[in-house]
């Protein structure tokens, strides 16, 4: 007990102790912040890359088309684990906005099923209620703050678009104009609410049958600036022309498209470059009506993305695999060469699974054909009496087992002819250079720590240099070489903790005020911090769950702070008590 | 044999250069329990030496430390700290109190070693009392939540003797207690010290100075050279 009441008052009495308390709260600090911040950039940068791809997406190896997919998604949707499955006709594109040509790709979407399998509803809803907030903000700045002037009608079709999430993030005074304004109206808004929530995408018709209606990502329409500086973009009713440049070898396909509708993602490339179209419209410009170029599954889970990946190709998972080796393993031996080998691989083959964005979607799947196609192989060889094993009875029936479980797999596979990739598979490249600065720039702040713990070090250094003495008395009056140790070993250890309580505490206020503190800070400075059109986003995200990641930083620390402590606590412990009592 | 504290053969030794250059030579004494033992000699004679080698604070270069039939000088350091803890008690000619401690948590420190914080909440009470009584014995009732930097040296003396005292030590060390205090109150830690062998039965082992304790001692040895002249 005497060691944690000398140290707790070491801690207290001591200003340097104070310092060092100080150090591992801003480092503390620091990194929650920081790492809170960048987590949220990443989820919200996940969502964007992820833009309407759906978990899993089916195409075929070497035809640019397929037919038949109306069974195949009856099939795939009876898959567990799958909410719906939509068809795409994709193709790269001419597109021609006003006077000028961009290239893109055209989509053709099935859009009830659409919206369904991808996020493509959420961007068109998220659009249509930015577009009704900033026209509202406008509204009532021209009309000096006051709504009572307005028409009616024009208010009621903006709040109409909003959603409790547009309406929410309206500057708050204007939240309670709007309200005022809808209460002396009589105006449920409630219900326009829930009206704007459940808005899909249609497409407005064309009663024109040389044009196809057409959604285009909101950067694409937009064609310069004007020497005012506002933007010049096209409208609901303008014409685009779409030129397939997937077929220019064949004979270029052109279709015109008035333009009814606009969605963003927030991915400026899909924004940018990408126009949507009836599926029908597509197959039929196209020439390939009854064809489609994909397939979009929505999982419920994108945890589930491999399992159902498997069933679909009509492969074993790793999972099964092993179970299947570890049977073998059973009747065989461990010592067998070729259990041995597949075990190898089955180990390489999970680490790449979880390594997705070091190796590469498809060498899985070759990896797991390989691996299945030897298990069988070998099974088929003891079945045969071919392996120099006998097995019993009950093993010969699990094996037979094993084997028509694997045949099932194999004919149930819905789309064995197809490559099938997760969205991350798809966007690879992007992910992994978010994963690589991810892990850069905690490598970075860990330097952060890294100085707190050697402040600690030095700090309790001058601490053991300065209570000589007071280590000859404790000895005196029986504390042990440990003890002593402990002693100083703990006053590392309450600097770091209560440092790390302290910098947690306070970056947890900080993370779940930050909109506060953005929109002070922005009062102070007079600017956007954060403007909106740089980053598509009107709040600084943030890590919503810190929980985890707080204590992993408050471990860190004091582990770090640990480790400091270890080299002045040894060296205090082993100071000569005789020489510390006989001078004054 | 004797059957209470006591050192056979002590050589102590300081490393210098080639030849080493012995502090104790071959000290052979019995303490008695209950005894008023004086310990003289000239400055530097070893004697502080002798009393740390005997509170196992130091180890000596050959010889050995003797309680009862145990040989003190062979435990390991866990078990001497402990019996530092709960066998002996020491006073310094310059107090040593720690200087971030009230009076009282001075004297409670020694009761905590060893005690585990559960333990320790339950015997925190009882243990504080017993301070709380020491102090105020030495007449420091109205100092308690004093520190050391606030005490007057004679002050500060009486809690190293209490803070000696807590564990109910079975011997107690004093080196020079008075030598750095004024005449006056030199004289009444003296008494202090006298009184505590002479009521409570406390084994005494002093290093001193003053004719007056001197006269006091049940038994007086000299070192002289480091080595025990007869007196
Ligand atoms: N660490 C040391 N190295 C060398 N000599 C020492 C050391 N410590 C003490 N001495 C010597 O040991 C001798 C005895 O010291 P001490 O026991 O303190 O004497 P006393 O208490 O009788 O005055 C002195 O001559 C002193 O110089
Ligand atoms: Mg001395």
């Amino acid at each position: 007990m005497y060691k944690l009441f000398v140290a707790f008052r070491y801690l207290t009495r001591n200003w340097l102790n104070l310092v060092g308390v100080a150090a591992v709260a801003i480092g503390v600090l620091v990194l929650v912040c920081v790492l809170s911040v960048m987590k949220g950039f990443d989820e919200e940068f996940r969502n964007r890359l992820r833009a309407t791809l759906s978990d899993l997406i089916i195409e075929p190896y070497s035809e640019e088309t397929f037919a038949g997919y109306e069974e195949m998604i009856a099939q795939i949707e009876a898959l567990p684990h799958v909410v719906a499955c939509a068809p795409r006709y994709d193709g790269l594109a001419l597109i021609r906005v006003g006077k000028s040509r961009r290239y893109g790709e055209f989509q053709g979407v099935d859009l009830p099923r659409e919206v369904k399998a991808t996020d493509f509803g959420q961007y068109w809803r998220a659009w249509r209620g930015r577009a009704a907030r900033e026209k509202l903000a406008e509204i009532a700045r021209e009309n000096g703050g006051d709504l009572a002037g307005v028409p009616r009608e024009t208010l009621l079709d903006l709040l109409n678009r909003m959603r409790a999430e547009d309406f929410a993030l309206l500057p708050k005074d204007l939240q309670a104009r709007a309200a005022r304004w809808a209460k002396e109206n009589t105006v449920d808004l409630t219900a326009a609410r829930r009206a704007a929530e459940s808005a899909q995408p249609a497409w407005t018709p064309t009663d024109d049958p040389r044009f196809s209606p057409a959604f285009a990502g909101s950067e694409l329409l937009v064609l310069g600036q004007s020497r005012d500086g506002k933007l010049v973009s096209l409208n609901i009713g303008d014409e685009v022309v779409v030129v397939s440049a997937t077929d220019v070898f064949d004979g270029r396909v052109i279709r015109r498209c008035r333009i009814a509708g606009a969605y963003r993602s927030g991915l400026h490339d899909y924004d940018a470059r990408t126009i949507c179209l009836p599926l029908e419209d597509v197959q039929k410009f196209m020439g390939r009506p009854g064809h489609v170029t994909s397939l979009n599954v929505r999982l419920d889970s994108f945890a589930n993305a491999p399992k159902v990946r498997a069933l679909l190709m009509g492969i074993l998972t790793s999972d099964e695999l092993g179970r299947g080796i570890e049977m073998l393993r059973g009747i065989v031996g461990g010592a067998d060469a070729d259990l041995r080998r597949m075990e190898t691989r089955l180990r390489e083959l999970r680490a790449q699974e979880g390594n997705w964005w070091a190796t590469g979607d498809f060498t899985v799947v070759v990896a797991t054909a390989e691996i299945e196609t030897a298990l069988f192989r070998k099974i088929g060889a003891i079945l045969r009496g071919e392996a120099g094993v006998k097995p019993s009875a009950a093993d010969l029936e699990k094996m037979r087992a094993f084997q028509k479980a694997g045949m099932e797999r194999e004919q149930g596979g819905i789309a064995r002819k197809f490559r099938i990739s997760t969205w991350e598979d798809k966007r690879r490249t992007f992910l992994r250079a978010v994963w690589i600065e991810r892990r850069i720039m905690g490598f970075i702040l860990f330097f952060v720590i890294l100085i707190a713990g050697f402040l600690i070090l030095s700090i309790l250094h001058t601490t053991v240099l300065s209570k000589t003495k007071d280590i000859g008395i404790l000895k005196s009056i029986g504390g042990s070489v440990g003890g002593i140790m402990s002693i100083f070993m703990l006053n590392g250890l309450l600097m770091s903790t209560v440092g790390a309580a302290i910098g947690a505490g306070i970056g947890l206020l900080i993370i779940k005020n930050i909109n506060a503190i953005q929109d002070f800070l922005e009062r102070l400075a007079g600017f956007s911090l954060f403007p909106k059109d740089v980053y598509y986003l009107d709040r600084l995200p943030v890590d919503k769950d810190p929980a985890m990641s707080i204590l992993t930083i408050c471990v860190i620390s004091i582990l770090v702070s640990l480790i400091a402590s270890a080299y002045p606590a040894w060296k205090a412990s082993r100071m000569d008590a005789v020489e510390a009592l006989r001078y004054e | 044999m004797s059957d209470f504290l006591s050192v056979r053969d002590l050589v102590r030794e300081y490393p210098q250069g080639e030849t080493p250059l012995p502090v104790l030579r071959g000290i052979n004494l019995d303490v008695r329990e209950g005894e008023f033992l004086v310990i003289v000699g000239s400055s530097g004679a070893g004697k502080s030496t002798l009393l740390h080698i005997m509170g196992l604070l130091d180890t000596p270069t050959s010889g050995a430390v003797l309680f009862g039939d145990r040989n003190l000088t062979t435990l390991s350091e866990r078990e001497q700290s402990r019996l530092r803890n709960t066998l002996f008690g020491f006073v310094f000619q310059f107090f040593h109190l720690l200087p971030d401690f009230t009076a009282l948590e001075n004297v409670l420190v020694p009761a905590m070693v060893g005690v585990g914080p559960l333990a320790w909440a339950r015997r925190r009470k009882d243990a504080a009392e017993r301070a709380r009584s020491l102090l105020s014995q030495v007449g420091l009732s109205a100092r308690l939540t004093h520190r050391p930097g606030q005490l007057s040296g004679g002050e500060r003396q009486r809690v190293a003797i209490c803070r000696a005292l807590i564990n109910t030590p079975r011997v107690l060390f004093l080196d020079e207690p008075t030598g750095n205090l004024d005449s006056r109150t030199g004289q009444e830690i003296q008494e202090l010290i006298e009184g505590l062998n002479r009521r409570d039965r406390q084994t005494i082992v002093m290093v001193t100075h003053s004719d007056t304790a001197v006269k006091r001692a049940s038994r007086v040895v000299r070192i002289h050279d480091g080595q025990i002249l007869k007196a």
